[in-house]
């Protein structure tokens, strides 16, 4: 079984938010409130350009392929150095005002050559469950899980180190970003 | 025809060894580690040398990259029992003029005592700080936990662009060379040279090594105390391997691996024993004995052999003075800046590049230099378990040589003067020192070698951390991915990437070598 179909299969068999699969190498879970209510929250959860714009990272491009497909380019840079990744977005699943799963795959190129000479893939699959309910009229609860997985050992301790140390500024920014957005939507 | 048999046979239980053990006994295989010492963690050793109830740390003193160790957390060593503390004052610096210095875990402090001694070298700190902090936490400190890339790999990865570039530049200069074009302190290039000299072994003048005096900079690395001791952190490796279902075997020095057919069958102890590894052994040891001593003649190839005999051992050994102390010393600088009596690591005796070079010259001439180089530390300003209540420890490290005048048992005539010189130093910038005193020891470079006879030549790194000796080409690039061209035989010990020091690097990247061998069904 590759290492997206194992994925599939575990979001398949999700119950409220994605099964824990013991697979995933890192976990993340959050939640935050918003200022609006739950249509809004989810128009612009659901509009993946927009979206695309508000993710934390240095660069993010998207291409559409059809409605629940789409080509990503992103890049994140760490001082002196950017790491750039590129691959596709799948949205597995939707439950309209409730809840969404989709899947990105994700070639690195950065150190595409380092990790194959090593017999690895360079690739990073990361599965977002997002759930959102109303707390009153004009807010709402975003809640989401993150489960990241890669095979090669290098990209493993560099997500790893992402994870521990920029996440929390990286959610900061995306909340600040989204909440901002929202008040065009 | 083996008197005990196990799956992994590891040699050597310094804290290499257990990491290696342990993951490999999380997967279910039987594990057994040989251990030459009563006790198991070879550079983690508390031992009350001086008065009972006083602590001391013969080896390593801090550990700093318990942040970043995958076996710190995986193997839940906190749960263990190794419990850490990080001095909110890391570093200071004292001059003979009384000019002070310190690096605080807040940045913002550090500035601050920078700027006093140079604005301008206050920002520039902060922009390197900045600049490269993010670099050396996400991408140069992982590394330090996988295979180690190959030249080609690691500069195409930075030559895209021109930040990258220009760090590509800094790095193959030398640190004092880097520090040179960006400060003018000599105080603050002193303390940056002196964090490499020691626990990283790394010389001011060398070549290639540019960047680390950025890694410095950046404070990714933090220096941390064991709460009891260094061999806290043994012990919690070892109760893990235990729960793991492995075993430490004490007392059995490994005198022979056994090779059948070019592979590595299991190992002769000097007892006479014969320990089976069906699976693999793996020597944690340095890399004399386990490609000449445990060898018969003609298992090795001779050109290998000769490459190893290359292979350079350290530069300088540290002398090392343990103290039981009546009350901690009182520094009299500490009247301008009292932050600088709570410094974790004292560095005194380096109050210029220049006369830092001059005393590292005479160590590489087999001197040992007039004024000593010390760095010194009262762990118990920080972690009341090592001595009783209102009493203190001091460690002392001196950089010297192994060889004195080409003669190393020199050590032994000359080691207890050579203490009172260093305490005699010590005092001129702690007046109340010498009368705080209840209990000293001194530990020479010979003692080092005798204690752990892996550490060959009083070299605790197991090998010089110079540019042909480190990441792909450390030990050699033939076995820089710790597999030796004997089958089933590993290696896992500090002359392996990312190098000696207290980092877990090498036992840890061993274990994955390991397991994926066993994986893909090779051993
Ligand atoms: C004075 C001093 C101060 C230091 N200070 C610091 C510091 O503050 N911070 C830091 O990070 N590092 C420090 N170091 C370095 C650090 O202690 C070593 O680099 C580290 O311990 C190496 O770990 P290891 O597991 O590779 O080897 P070791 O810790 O040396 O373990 C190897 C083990 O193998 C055993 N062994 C050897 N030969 C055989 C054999 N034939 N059969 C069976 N067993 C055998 C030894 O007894 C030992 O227990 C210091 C070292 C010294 C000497």
């Amino acid at each position: 079984m590759t290492l997206k179909t194992k994925i599939k299969a575990l979001v398949t068999a999700g119950k409220t938010m994605i099964g824990v699969s013991g697979e995933a190498f890192r976990t993340l879970e959050n939640s935050f409130i918003v200022d609006g209510d739950v249509q809004r929250t989810w128009r612009l959860l659901s509009d993946i350009k927009k979206l695309s714009e508000l993710l934390p990272v240095d660069k993010c491009e998207i291409n559409l392929i059809d409605d629940r497909n789409a080509n990503i380019v992103v890049g994140l840079k760490f001082g002196i150095m950017s790491l750039k990744a590129g691959g596709t977005i799948r949205l597995l699943e939707s439950q309209e005002l409730k809840r969404m799963v989709a899947e990105a795959v994700l070639t690195t190129g950065t150190l595409k050559k380092e990790v194959e000479s090593e017999g690895e893939k360079p690739e990073v699959s990361i599965v977002v469950a997002v759930e959102i309910e109303p707390v009153s009229e004009k807010k709402t609860l975003v809640k989401y899980r993150m489960e990241f997985n890669v095979e090669a050992e290098r990209l493993k301790k560099i997500y790893e180190s992402i994870l521990d140390y920029k996440f929390a500024t990286l959610h900061e920014t995306f909340v600040e970003k989204f909440n901002e957005a929202l008040k065009e939507v | 025809m083996f008197d005990a048999e196990y799956d992994v046979v590891v040699i050597g239980a310094g804290h290499n060894g257990l990491i290696t053990a342990n993951y490999l006994a999380k997967e279910g295989l039987k594990v057994a580690v040989i251990e030459r010492r009563y006790e198991a963690g070879g550079g983690l050793c508390t031992e009350e040398l001086t008065t009972p109830g006083f602590k001391h740390n013969l080896h390593s003193y801090y550990h700093v990259l318990v942040d970043h160790m995958p076996a710190y957390k995986e193997l839940k060593l906190k749960e263990y029992g190794a419990e850490y503390i990080c001095p909110e004052v890391q570093t200071g610096l004292v001059t003979s003029d009384g000019k002070t210095l310190t690096i605080h875990t807040d940045i913002e402090k550090t500035l601050q005592s920078i700027s006093k001694l140079s604005e301008r070298d206050a920002e520039t700190y902060k922009s390197l700080h900045d600049g490269y902090r993010e670099f050396y936490q996400m991408i140069v400190i992982p590394a330090l936990y996988t295979l180690p890339a190959k030249p080609s790999e690691r500069v195409g990865v930075l030559e895209q662009t021109e930040e990258g570039l220009e760090f590509l530049r800094l790095d193959r200069l030398s640190p004092i060379e880097v520090l040179n074009e960006f400060f003018e302190s000599e105080e603050l290039k002193s303390v940056i040279l002196n964090e490499l000299i020691y626990p990283r072994w790394i010389m001011p003048d060398y070549k290639g090594l540019g960047s680390m005096a950025l890694l410095i900079i950046t404070g990714v690395e933090r220096k941390q105390l064991c709460v009891g001791g260094s061999h806290q952190l043994a012990h919690a490796l070892w109760r893990s391997l235990m729960d793991n279902g492995g075993v430490v075997l004490g007392c059995r020095t490994v005198e022979r691996i056994i090779v059948e057919d070019g592979e590595a069958r299991g190992v002769l102890l000097s007892t006479g024993e014969r320990i089976g590894a069906r699976k693999a052994v793996i020597s944690s040891v340095d890399l004399k004995q386990t490609f000449f001593d445990f060898m018969e003649d003609g298992t090795v190839d001779k050109n290998l052999l000769k490459k190893i005999e290359n292979f350079k051992l350290d530069e300088y050994s540290p002398f090392t003075i343990h103290l039981a102390l009546r009350e901690p010393p009182k520094l009299s600088a500490s009247v301008r800046e009292p932050s600088v009596d709570e410094s974790f690591h004292l560095i005194l005796g380096s109050d210029t590049t220049d006369s830092l070079s001059d005393k590292i010259e005479k160590i590489r001439r087999g001197k040992i230099p007039e004024e000593p180089i010390l760095y010194c530390s009262v762990p118990t300003l920080y972690d009341r378990l090592q001595a009783p209540p209102n009493r203190h420890t001091a460690v002392i490290v001196s950089p010297v040589p192994y060889s004195v005048n080409g003669n190393a048992e020199r050590w032994d005539e000359i080691k207890w003067d050579y203490m009172e010189t260093c305490l005699e130093y010590y005092s001129e910038f702690a007046p109340n020192l010498k009368n705080s005193i209840m209990g000293k020891f001194a530990f020479s470079p010979l003692d080092i070698e005798r204690r752990l006879i892996n550490m060959q030549k009083g070299s605790p790194f197991m090998g010089r951390p110079t540019l042909d000796q480190i990441e792909y080409f450390r030990p050699l690039p033939e076995l820089s991915d710790f597999r030796t061209p004997i089958k089933r035989l590993y290696l896992a010990n500090s002359s392996c990437h990312p190098g000696g020091g207290i980092t877990g690097g090498p036992g840890y990247i061993a274990s994955r070598v390991v397991l994926e061998d066993i994986k893909a069904g090779k051993i």
